[in-house]
């Protein structure tokens, strides 16, 4: 295992899930940049611990 | 992370105690109610702001703030503090908790490593570290569509289950909303198709139809028809349509539509629908049953509808393999199949009736209109009490099963829908003023109206279709986050799933290899659930708790734990707690978890709670902990918690007791003790005892044979060295076997097989100066069968049935047991 990988698989399970899910969003011309941008400073700032209220903060956007 | 000391004030049953694990193992051991879970609770706390046994199914008005403190305490005065030690940081760490602000944690440390630390806490605070017997239970027991919640419930990844059920219910949401967004094109469209006279939706028909107006109003023809050219060029000709708000060709048709719907043959229709439905209905309400499958039913067929594409539950969320639920629900609509044709035809024949009634109230909200501005008065009231009632019809037919008038009295209402008998005199009056104020239209006052209804359409639809649009983007996007979710939850899952079972059998083959060597299990996503098999000696995979004993399952859970928490906390959480997780393991097994702890997991520190004095005896045995790591809870009482017992060998019990003189009370724990210690010496040596078929036996039995063996075994290792020409161990076994002769003789200890009771009695009716010889002699015993330097018992070790060594844990003490082969 690589070093990156060894630190990949150190991350809390729901953080690698996450960033996988965000690094397929950005291969859809759905979501553009600043999008998932914001999507993941939300991450950022509440964890996966808060994916409830993220969501519904996601929502709006994806609306708009 | 790796605790060094301990100090709990106030929190569950302790009061106040102080423990020095040093960042070794501990094990504390008493009976139920001694406050040894106490601990485990206090640890949970310092490191989560929370105590898991409070939170959770069943705890119900159970909570931290009312009783997470000591009870003759207050809150504010309930604390948890540690001094730890985290592998990247040279200096220890003090961390502090007080109940009355479980959120906030005090980490006194060097101020650069303060990040790490909180990060290290952060994780810890998923509270990994602990399993209690409760949650073995919980996913070994677990169907395969509560699995994966559970596991990620233990292992605090609840985290993944919310944000999936928030996924999926956004993408329902996306999904309703795309399907009202494609009935409101349809309804536009269909009110174009009205305007312009055709069935079917066409851009050919509405440019057809809006040049043949444009012509007749003098405009040019149009190629393509938008709402912003389809007036370009034409003027609207004069108008008295503002008499009434319409003109006569309009008022006509809203005439026409009132007057159809109470015509004969309309009430004829109504009048057959009607009968049909009073008989289905009265057949539904006369069976109780009927009206509850009824709305069941309802209930399931908009659930299908729900279904999300891995196959969850559009309700609950549940988990359900693709596939299942849809069969489940379909088999169960087929079953209620009489019960789903009735709901259809109620539904079909109340549809039908809905759009009359919706038609009719339109035409006469219109009427009402062009009555007020014509003032009349008394044919204006009578249509408004009209409306009002089919206003009322209109709720009943909405909810049949419960609210269709079925009585008697109500047979006509229906059929007349509640159309007062002045009515067809009240038309005609309106008509005839109508006519009077209203000329008739020019064909260009029709062209112009026309264009304009047309005009109103388009727009309808254009608004349409840009909510359209924009749900289909909503949709888009969720169905991506939603997929981009489950595909990467179960690459993750599915890597960590497939690491976790081949550690999981490895550990299991590891405690079970005399007869499951070639154990395997099976441990696989499907969909949001978790499929969990394991092989039953080779006769298949069958679930974990089908053909299993309990003990083999709380092997199961404990091996699984092992391998999740081994996976999950890399290196930054060393601390294991396990809870009284040995219940139903036989000893046999118990002392290969013991060996598995210490030889799988040198790096962890353990922290191990027990009700079972042989277990936490026998982690002492095997070597997990030292005598000063095991710690005996007894005598718990409100007040003071529990009586705190450092190495329960009770050589210092024996002190106390012989300090205050109690003599009997002495004899009685060296007994008890030396039973407990012989027991043990002969499973580690090997010794052989007379087999009775009560099962039961004594010092007498036991003491004798750990001599006798350990006679034979010296004597065999004093062959061994010879037969190598090892002079050193040979030296030291000549040393061993002189000490041990001597100390054998000063114990007496084989007299016990001759009459333990008048040996025992002569002991407890001695005088204090007499016992303390004995007590110092049955010391000097035990630390025969004892390492000087690790304190671990001397173990027999065989390889193909044949003993090979005699060794403690730190290989201090190795005697070899094979003889040089001869030539």
């Amino acid at each position: 295992m690589s070093k990156e990988e060894e630190e990949d698989t150190s991350k809390p399970i729901p953080d690698q899930i996450f960033e996988e899910m965000i690094s397929d969003v950005r291969k859809h011309p759905e979501f553009d940049t600043e999008l998932v941008k914001k999507v993941e400073k939300l991450y950022a700032n509440g964890g996966l611990q808060k994916a409830t209220k993220i969501i519904e903060t996601i929502i709006p956007e994806l609306e708009s | 992370m790796k605790i060094f000391e301990l100090d709990i004030e106030n929190v569950r049953g302790i009061p106040n105690l102080s423990l020095r694990p040093g960042g070794k193992n501990l094990v504390v051991w008493g009976l139920n109610g001694s406050g040894k879970s106490a601990v485990v609770d206090a640890i949970d706390f310092l490191l989560t702001g929370h105590i898991s046994r409070l939170i959770g199914e069943g705890t119900g008005d159970i909570s931290l703030a009312k009783h997470g403190h000591h009870i003759l305490h207050k809150q504010e005065e309930a604390m948890v503090r540690a001094l730890i030690k985290l592998d990247l940081v040279k200096e220890p760490i003090e961390i502090k908790r007080h109940m009355d602000k479980p959120t906030d944690v005090e980490i006194n440390c060097e101020k650069d490593s303060k990040e790490f630390v909180e990060f290290v806490l952060w994780n810890a605070q998923r509270g990994q570290h602990v399993l209690a017997r409760r949650e073995i239970l919980k996913y070994i027991h677990s169907e395969a569509g509560n699995r994966a919640k559970r596991i990620q419930e233990l292992l605090n990844l609840s985290d993944i289950e919310s944000i999936r059920g928030a996924l999926v219910s956004v993408k329902h949401r996306a999904e309703e909303e795309n399907r009202t967004s494609q009935h409101g094109v349809k309804v536009a469209e269909a009110a174009i198709n009205q305007t312009v006279g055709e069935k079917s939706f066409s851009q050919q028909s509405i440019l057809d139809y809006s040049n043949k107006n444009r012509k007749t109003l003098g405009g040019n023809a149009l190629t393509k028809v938008t709402t912003i050219n389809i007036q370009k060029d034409i003027r609207k000709p004069a108008d008295s349509s503002n008499v009434i708000g319409m003109n006569s060709a309009q008022f006509d048709r809203v005439l026409e539509n009132v007057n159809s719907e109470i015509s004969p043959e309309q009430k004829e229709k109504r009048a057959i629908i009607d009968k049909k439905l009073r008989k289905i209905i009265q057949e539904i309400r006369s069976d109780k049953d009927s009206l509850k499958k009824s709305a069941r039913l309802q209930l399931t067929q908009a659930g299908i509808r729900l279904i999300d594409t891995d196959g969850s539950c559009p309700l609950c969320d549940t988990p359900w393999k693709p596939g299942e639920l849809l069969n489940y629900l379909k088999e169960k609509i087929k079953k209620g199949k009489q019960i789903a044709e009735n709901n259809e035809a109620i539904n079909e024949m109340c549809n039908e009736l809905s759009s009359h009634f919706e038609q009719l109230s339109s035409s006469l909200k219109t009427l009402i209109q062009a009555t007020a501005k014509i003032e009349l008065v008394q044919e204006k009231a009578l249509l408004v009490e009209w409306l009002k009632q089919l206003e009322g019809l209109s709720v009943l037919i909405n909810n049949p099963i419960e609210k269709y008038p079925i009585q008697e009295e109500e047979i006509d209402i229906i059929t007349n829908l509640k159309a007062s008998k002045k009515i067809d005199q009240v038309l005609v009056n309106i008509k005839k003023v109508v006519k009077e104020r209203v000329p008739d239209l020019t064909p260009e006052l029709s062209a112009w109206t026309s264009l304009v209804q047309l005009t109103e359409n388009l727009k309808a639809l254009e608004t349409a279709k840009v909510k359209l649009e924009q749900s289909n983007k909503y949709l888009k996007r969720a169905t991506i986050l939603h997929d981009s979710f489950h595909t990467a939850r179960d690459k993750i899952m599915g890597v960590l799933y497939d690491t976790v079972r081949d550690r999981f059998v490895e550990l299991y083959r590891q405690l079970h290899n005399e007869d499951e060597s070639k154990f395997t299990a099976v441990l696989k996503p499907v969909g949001p659930a978790l499929d969990f098999e394991v092989d039953f000696y080779n006769c298949g995979s069958h679930p974990p708790h089908a053909l299993h004993s309990e003990g083999h399952q709380d092997s199961m859970g404990i091996c699984l734990y092992l391998a999740l928490a081994e996976n999950l906390n890399k290196g930054l959480i060393n601390l294991i707690i396990l809870d009284d997780v040995v219940m139903s393991v036989d000893n046999e097994h118990r002392k290969k978890l013991c060996s598995l702890l210490s030889t799988s997991f040198p790096e962890k520190q353990f922290i191990i709670t027990t009700h079972d004095r042989t277990w936490a005896n026998q982690l002492k045995a095997e070597g997990l902990v030292k005598s000063n790591e095991l710690i005996e809870f007894n005598n718990w009482n409100i007040d003071t918690g529990p009586q705190v017992s450092y190495d329960v060998i009770l050589w210092d019990k024996i002190a106390e007791c012989l300090g205050k003189g109690d003599v009997p009370n002495a004899a009685f724990y060296l007994r008890r003790g030396l039973e407990s210690f012989f027991c043990e010496t002969c499973d580690s040596l090997e010794a052989s005892i007379k087999y009775n078929i009560q099962q039961k036996w004594e010092l007498g039995d036991w003491c004798p044979a750990v001599l006798k063996q350990y006679r034979n075994l010296v004597k065999q290792g004093k062959n061994a060295a010879n037969s190598w020409s090892d002079e050193e161990a040979l030296k030291k076994l000549d040393e061993r076997e002189k000490i041990s002769a001597a100390i054998f003789e000063t114990s007496q200890a084989e007299q016990w097989n001759i009459n333990e009771e008048v040996h025992y009695n002569s002991w407890k009716d001695s005088q204090k100066e007499d016992f303390y010889p004995v007590v110092e002699a049955f010391k000097d015993l035990c630390s025969l069968f004892e390492c000087s330097k690790c304190g671990c018992k001397l173990k027999v070790v065989s390889a193909d049935k044949e003993k090979t060594n005699v060794r403690c844990s730190c290989g201090n003490e190795n005697w070899n047991l094979t003889e040089k082969r001869k030539n």
